[in-house]
């Protein structure tokens, strides 16, 4: 198993990858809007009435369109395949639960689907992740995107603690 | 002169599909190259045990906007074109403390 890169490098090289979306494409890169849409196409297979009258979901389906169809879940495809290539490349790719010592598989499976609710809800509540939102937008300089940056470590560390046997 | 396929109307189109395809490759390239996809890496950011993350991103921001910058002043990109989420700097808030709080108790 290598070690990561430098996180400068690391850094550097992915302003490039946001950079050259911007220059190409005219918007940033985003995580968060696949997994909504892939959910949505999920749900639609089990309750296609409900989901194309949900006013949230809705116009994803609107005039009979494929939810999957967009930019965003396309990118959301390179994203998985790029992240898959580079851990076996590197030697990391294996069946895990990534986990602090302390903390037993359950207990951090339960603690991955309270913690994914959350992000969930949230970066449809802020119309992005830490991605869309937090290097997409502060790139720009956008006001929004800095207070949900900020917002997010304020969130993160005044939980901390409480949830440290998870971690520590 | 940019953005190259919004310019040419081709937003959207299979060749502006392909291109996200390629983008994402690359961004999730990197991510997992830096450390990104690992969550005891995301949660050492909150206990001060490994801070890779904060400097993965702060670095990423500056780069993109220093580029975005030049570009612009030097006349190559058309930095109105680009897309800008709307501010609603309260949902925002809220969104990011609850998603810092999520972020914590999952690590992603």
């Amino acid at each position: 198993m290598k070690r990561y890169i430098n996180p400068y490098i690391a850094g550097i090289a992915l302003g490039f990858v946001l950079f050259a979306s911007f220059f190409l494409c005219g918007k940033g890169l985003g995580g968060s809007a696949a997994w909504a849409r892939l959910s949505a196409w999920l749900m639609h297979l089990i309750a296609p009435a409900h989901i194309e009258h949900s006013p949230y979901f809705g116009h994803y389906f609107a005039h009979g369109r494929n939810p999957l169809h967009v930019w965003l879940v396309f990118l959301g495809i390179g994203t998985f395949l790029g992240g898959l290539v580079s851990s076996f490349l590197n030697g990391r790719s294996r069946i895990e639960v990534n986990r602090g010592p302390a903390i037993s598989v359950r207990g951090r499976l339960i603690y991955a689907l309270a913690g994914g609710i959350l992000v969930g809800f949230a970066s449809r509540l802020g119309l992005g992740c830490t991605s869309g939102q937090g290097l997409t937008g502060a790139s720009l300089l956008s006001l929004g995107s800095w207070a949900f940056l900020f917002s997010v470590f304020f969130g993160g560390y005044a939980t901390a603690y409480l949830v440290r046997n998870g971690w520590l | 002169m940019a953005p190259v396929l919004k310019l040419a109307h081709m937003a959207n189109s299979p060749a502006d599909l392909f291109v996200a395809v390629c983008l994402g490759f690359f961004f999730g390239l990197v991510l997992e190259t830096g450390g990104l996809a690992n969550c005891r890496k995301i949660a050492g950011v909150f206990y001060l045990y490994d801070v890779t993350v904060v400097k993965v991103m702060f670095s990423a921001i500056l780069t993109a906007m220093l580029l975005l910058y030049a570009s612009s002043a030097l006349g190559i990109l058309d930095i109105s074109m680009l897309y800008l989420p709307d501010t609603f700097i309260i949902s925002y808030i809220l969104a990011g403390i609850i998603l810092g709080v999520g972020m914590v108790i999952g690590g992603y």
